[in-house]
């Protein structure tokens, strides 16, 4: 024993030594804004006197009834996240296993829906949904409706709205993947046994994907807990405030109540954790099981029941109103002389677009977008899949921890991670010369996309055998040339996807970035947010239709890419 | 060549608990030689050539390669896997699908120390002339993942060769083939091995396919090295009731040592049977257990001269190129492989006879 | 039909286009050389960066060019999010923004000392000449009249009511909006937000007292918005017939498009605010670019600078040659009338961190 004593400890040492290093690295990266977090939420200060410590924050800001509202209310919207998953799950089984007519389609229409921004959709919605003047109101009112039948200011329309928009749409594109490399076999066992399709999907289709289902669900929900710009738009107006909403009022209200919002903030930390913990040790404990890679045979095309014709019918008519018809409806309202104003005497006009495109800002928006997206989603997964290399491929310390704190920037809303590194990048002498450049919102693009990120590079890494990167090494490659040659060629698919999912959320993005964007950068949405401030909806509303334009152009690219790497196919 | 010493690792299980993969092993492969190690999964062998390949970090012990260490604990000497520059081929051959048949096998020359040795039109030469080696000439431009199983087991062997390395790793290369063409890809194993003269170390657990293809055999069991020699003496000389039931069949029959034998070294060993003579040193009324090979098992339907047992057939599989019997043989019951020309049926009386000089004592 | 309407706009294209050639050459009429030092110097300094709301970028940024040479880069944003970039930059002694269109607020700055002197910047004769202005003086925010000038004030606070909904005429007191008919149907800027809605709240918290605020914003049960061009929308479709701080701007645009249910009472209780909007000029102390600021800031004053502004937001400006069409009446103020003026170093030394408390409380936030 004690031969073996000493070659062990300097073995050790060095997992310990990376894996120190490592965790230091992502725990500052990630951990920083937290910590800022809490540590502002004990200042009561102004942020340019020395901080000076007090409870009062936290005293006041959970004193108050609006606070446990606000967290109620967001609780109650996130109940949309079961909702979509049982939506996305039927959604994925159809287009996957049954292979409905029209899958193509279908997951197009819910991938370019994901691409969307949010701020014109929510209009488009508005126009459809308002109480007074919402066209399907309107639509009913004349069937005979004795009154409107759907409010969308009220926490049903923007559970609606999230759901249409986001939820189900993201969940069909985390998910899919899981259906595809899932072997037939395992169900096609079942249905030799003389299992029915329902017994099947509850014995044996669900308590395999249990891990991409639960992954699926704790990252939406998660993301619904800071979800910010629909419920400003629809719900403040109604009285209906959440986290998000709570703490922009917070910071934003005169004087900015800084350490309450940080209070409130904080208490989502504590729920993120609480959430991430057990999902954790969920998946430490499946992780021995054996990996589900698979064939992916499918039911016998040619021999599709009747039934399917009308559940395809079903499924395009869900995509064309939640995706489709709000977005008909925003280009409608860009040609409009009063966004919305369809029944005036000469309601229709170019003008709108005549200033946008006119307006020099437009073209350095566009170019200013897409340069930050190629570098976010470049940036970006490079990182990831670094990441997710040392957490699937080595042995170092910590992974435990690392993989945890990869989730902890989706628990900061984009505002607040937004001032953190404002405050930071003015206040810490080394940081000035990051300001007025890209990097900071780089930084922060990249830190905001790193948990799905991640999770989805590891999900495909582990599909890999770790046996075609130790041929490479055993032909004498380093680990530079074996990532790059061998690693990074066989994981393409899902780097391809996660480098559209971050050019996406790049170009969609406004409260991450709005508070650091410098001089001459805005983005085409933080122009579009500027024009919507200031109340020309219009002009908001072309800007809306063309960012969707270069969504649209994005799926189409995933599309193609698509066809090699296995969405939507 | 290979000197392997001490070698000892331990794994961690996700619930803390601690298992031993190899526990202190130690062999010594001769230059140009294939050395095989042979046990059943879990034994530890893949463990031992990972570690040699460096893929694995060793918590103890020392191996060195043409006098050259490339790991040793006391040391404290590692050398990374890319630079020990050996030859590998994997148990799922690890082709790169998202490269050609070419670029596969010319990974190990693009890396920068090998790169310097060559121009493109040599390496271009020298990676025709490997895959003509492994009979891929004319497959250079297909995409790997469009070779079958046996095509892919060679484009990994020529991968592996191309640097002619000094020392070859296989890791249960034919495992994934079927029985046919395993057969036929050890001989093409063994000239190739012979045609470069490359020293080996292949690990597997078929049994038969050590026995074909090794000079030299290291039979490992629960972490450690049961027995080495070559496949002759491993099979007919087996150091214990493993070693003798792993490889080959054989049958095991209980005695006591009933006197001394004819010659030295021998003992009259007393089965519930009959008395055979075998080679064993022991005290009298020693309890023994001792292997008898089925091909050692003669079987006649007449009585033959010498000494034989009068035993009944039980069941008989006809195999074609030979017949394999159950028979029953006072209380045991014994496997027999006899020749297919002698007719027997099932329920026979036969005779038996059984050969001393080929029986091991075990245990 | 085609001449009779083309003909006038063509006229009226001429004369303007010839008055902004005689504007865009006499406004440095009788600059020092010390000036064109400055405006040379400028030259090498790059873009001049503003930050202030979106409506004034191209204009702007159009009009500098053609007068002085010199670019803009311009910053548009809410008031919210500018507010704390600027802030933040000047007070860390790094500013990135030469110069922040800002709201009353500025007057803070002013006195936490992160701002330039202005009145030393004014190089232009036709700028310090106070015969252009009105009341012959130049209105500065600050006490000490050094570092916040106000250039253009307008009067606000007024309500917005539907005529298909209330009779023109019929509704002319404050105090009558709290009367039990007008419950649920009154939408509002939410005065607890810096900017237009906090302004009319405090108006009328000035005004009225808290007892009054508290019957009207929750009593009546108020609906609050943080968007202004949502009040006018409101209004124009019947949603609410009566809207508290929407901004005239949009209203004029609504009116364009044919929605004549749009008007503007006038009150005989209370005759409203007197703002400086977001004219203000605040620059950052030691501000990265300190010729082109002072080029600016000196344009910015004169005739041309006091025209972009004053035709973008539709308000009139302090200075006596500026006239621009459009300018409703309702937003000019009238000679003689008192009005609750909330840009001064008072009322946001005093009053308003009063009035400001108050409101969050009354609104609870």
């Amino acid at each position: 024993m004690a031969a073996t004593a000493g070659p062990r400890r300097t073995w050790i040492s060095r997992r310990v030594v990376w894996g120190v290093l490592l965790l230091i690295v992502v725990g500052i990266v990630a951990f920083l804004p937290v910590l800022y977090v809490l540590v502002s939420s004990f200042n009561i200060a102004p942020p340019h006197l020395p901080y000076k410590f007090s409870l009062d924050g936290w005293i006041e800001v959970y004193s108050n009834r609006k606070t446990w509202g606000s967290v109620l209310v967001t609780v109650i919207l996130a109940a949309r996240v079961p909702i979509a998953i049982v939506i996305a799950f039927v959604l994925c089984w159809l287009l996957v296993r049954v292979e409905i007519p029209g899958r193509r389609f279908i997951e197009m229409t819910l991938w370019f829906g994901f691409f969307l921004p949010g701020i014109p959709m929510t209009m488009g919605w508005i126009l459809l949904l308002d109480s007074n003047y919402g066209l399907l109101n309107m639509a009913a009112k004349k069937l005979g409706a004795d009154d409107a039948i759907f409010s969308i200011s009220s926490v049903p329309g923007i559970m609606w709205v999230h759901i249409a928009l986001t939820t189900v749409p993201v969940m069909v594109i985390l998910l899919a993947p899981a259906f595809r490399q899932f072997d037939s076999a395992f169900e096609e066992a079942a249905e030799v046994s003389g299992s029915g399709i329902f017994r099947t999907m509850r014995r044996v289709t669900i308590p395999l994907l249990a891990p991409a289902l639960l992954t699926a669900f704790v990252a939406s929900f998660i993301r619904s807990l800071e979800t910010f710009e629909i419920e400003q738009i629809i719900g403040a107006p109604s009285g209906i405030y959440v986290y998000g909403t709570r703490v922009y009022d917070l910071v934003f209200s005169d004087p900015p109540r800084f350490a309450q919002a940080m209070a409130v903030s904080s208490l989502f930390l504590i729920i993120l954790f609480a959430l991430a913990i057990p999902y954790h040790m969920y998946l430490l404990r499946t992780a021995n099981q054996a990996t589900i890679a698979g064939r992916g045979v499918r039911l016998q095309s040619g021999s599709k029941p009747k039934w399917v014709y009308a559940v395809s019918a079903l499924v395009i008519l869900y995509v064309t109103c939640t995706i489709i018809l709000p977005f008909a409806v925003l280009i409608l309202g860009s040609f409009t002389r009063l966004f919305g104003f369809f029944f005036l005497e000469n309601p229709w006009t170019v003008n709108h677009w005549a200033t946008v495109l006119k307006d020099e800002r437009f073209f350095n928006a566009a170019l200013t977008s897409v340069w930050l997206g190629i570098a976010a989603g470049l940036i970006g997964i490079v990182i990831f899949a670094l990441l997710a290399w040392v957490l699937v491929r080595t042995d170092i310390w910590g992974r435990g921890l690392i993989s945890l704190l990869i989730w902890l920037p989706w628990a900061i809303p984009g505002l607040v991670l937004g001032l953190t590194l404002l405050s930071l990048i003015l206040t810490v002498p080394m940081f000035h010369i990051f300001s007025g450049s890209m990097i900071p919102l780089i930084f922060a693009l990249v830190l905001k996309e790193l948990p799905v990120g991640v999770q989805l590079i590891r999900a495909s890494l582990n599909q890999v055998s770790g046996q075609l990167e130790e041929a490479a090494e055993v032909s004498g490659a380093g680990f530079m040339r074996i990532f790059v040659r061998v690693t990074l060629p066989l994981i393409a698919p899902s780097l391809v996807a996660v480098f559209l999912l971050t050019f996406a959320a790049t170009i969609r993005d406004i409260s991450t970035i709005v508070l650091i964007a410098a001089p001459g950068m805005r983005t085409l949405s933080l122009v579009m947010f500027d024009y919507a401030a200031s109340g020309r909806f219009e002009a908001g509303a072309v800007l809306g239709v063309i960012v969707a334009a270069i969504s649209l152009v994005m799926t189409v690219i995933a599309f193609r890419f698509g066809m090699k790497v296995g969405i939507g196919r | 060549m290979l000197q392997v010493h001490g070698l000892t690792k331990t794994y961690r299980a996700s619930n803390g608990q601690e298992a031993l993969a190899v526990n202190g092993i130690g062999f010594e492969v001769a230059k140009g030689e294939i050395f095989t190690l042979l046990g059943p999964s879990g034994c530890g062998k893949t463990t031992t050539l990972r570690s040699v390949a460096g893929l694995e970090t060793p918590d103890a012990g020392e191996i060195t390669v043409d006098g050259v260490t490339v790991f040793s604990s006391s040391g404290n000497i590692r050398v990374p896997t890319s630079k020990r520059g050996f030859g590998m081929v994997f148990q799922s051959y690890a082709i790169w699908p998202h490269m050609t048949v070419f670029d596969n096998a010319a990974f190990p020359l693009t890396i920068p120390g090998q790169r310097r040795k060559y121009t493109r039109k040599t390496l271009d030469e020298k990676v025709r002339r490997v895959l003509a080696v492994v009979a891929l000439d004319g497959f250079e431009g297909r995409k790997a993942t469009q070779l079958s199983g046996g095509q892919q087991q060679r484009l990994a062997l020529a991968r592996a060769i191309i640097t002619e390395p000094p020392l070859l790793l296989l890791d249960e290369p034919l495992s994934n083939l079927d029985a046919k063409l395993r057969e036929r890809m050890r001989f093409e194993l063994k000239r190739l091995q012979r045609e470069l003269g490359v020293t080996t170390l292949y690990v597997t657990h078929d049994q038969s396919e050590a026995l074909a293809l090794s000079h030299n055999i290291a039979v490992m069991n629960h972490s450690v090295i049961v027995q080495v020699g070559p496949p002759t003496e491993i099979y007919e000389r087996p150091k214990d009731r493993f070693v003798a039931d792993f490889v080959g069949t054989t049958n095991f029959i209980k005695g006591k040592v009933a006197g001394v034998g004819n010659a030295d070294g021998m003992s009259a060993i007393a089965t519930d049977f009959g008395t055979i003579d075998l080679a064993h040193r022991g005290g009298i009324g020693d309890e023994v257990l001792f292997s008898a090979r089925p091909e050692h098992i003669q079987v006649h339907r007449d009585a033959p001269a010498g000494p034989s047992w009068q035993a009944v057939i039980e069941t008989r599989n006809f195999l074609g190129f030979h017949q394999d019997v159950e028979l029953r043989l006072g209380g045991a019951l014994l496997q027999a492989r006899l020749h297919p020309s002698l007719k027997i049926e099932t329920g026979m009386n036969v005779h038996v006879q059984i050969d001393g000089a080929q029986c091991v004592v075990c245990a | 039909m085609f001449i009779s309407r083309i003909l006038p706009i063509a006229i009226l294209g001429a004369g303007l286009s010839l008055a902004f050639a005689a504007q865009a050459a006499d406004w440095q009429a009788g600059a020092s050389p010390e000036w064109k030092a400055v405006l040379e110097a400028a030259k090498k300094e790059g873009p001049v960066v503003l930050a202030g709301q979106p409506e004034l970028q191209d204009p702007l940024s159009k009009a500098f060019e053609r007068d002085t040479g010199l670019k803009i880069d311009y910053i548009a944003g809410g008031y919210n999010e500018l507010d704390a970039r600027f802030q933040q930059g000047a007070r860390a002694g790094k500013p990135t923004i030469d110069m922040y269109f800002a709201g009353g607020t500025a007057v803070m700055q002013a006195k936490e000392g992160i701002l330039e002197p202005l009145d030393s910047m004014l190089m232009l004769p036709g700028v310090t000449d106070t015969k252009n202005w009105i009341g012959g003086f130049i209105k500065y925010e600050d006490n000490a009249k050094k570092h916040v000038i106000i250039p253009s004030e307008y009067v606000h606070g007024w309500p917005l009511f539907d005529a298909n909904k209330i009779k023109p005429g019929s509704l002319t007191k404050w105090k009558d909006l709290l009367k039990p008919e007008f419950k649920g149907k009154i939408a509002a800027y939410d005065p607890t937000v810096p900017g237009p809605g906090q302004a009319v709240g405090m108006f009328l918290a000035s005004s009225f007292g808290m007892d009054f605020m508290k019957q009207l914003y929750v009593g009546q049960d108020v609906k609050l918005v943080r968007n202004p061009r949502q009040l006018v929308e409101w209004v124009a479709r019947g949603t609410y017939p009566i809207a508290l701080a929407a901004l005239a701007t949009h209203i004029e645009a609504f009116k364009k498009e044919g929605l004549t249910n749009l008007y503007v009472p006038q009150m005989e209780d209370a005759s409203g605010i007197l703002l400086g909007g977001s004219a203000l000029i605040e620059v950052a102390k030691n501000p990265p670019h300190p010729n082109a600021i002072k080029v600016f800031v000196n344009w910015y004053m004169s005739q041309p600078g006091q025209f972009v502004y004053s035709d973008v937001w539709k308000v009139p400006s302090r200075r006596l040659d500026v006239k621009v069409d459009g300018i409703p009446d309702y937003v000019v103020p009238k000679m003689g009338v008192k009005y609750n003026e909330q840009y001064t170093e008072e009322w946001y030394t005093t009053f308003r961190p009063k009035y400001s408390e108050d409101l969050a409380k009354l609104i609870d936030r």
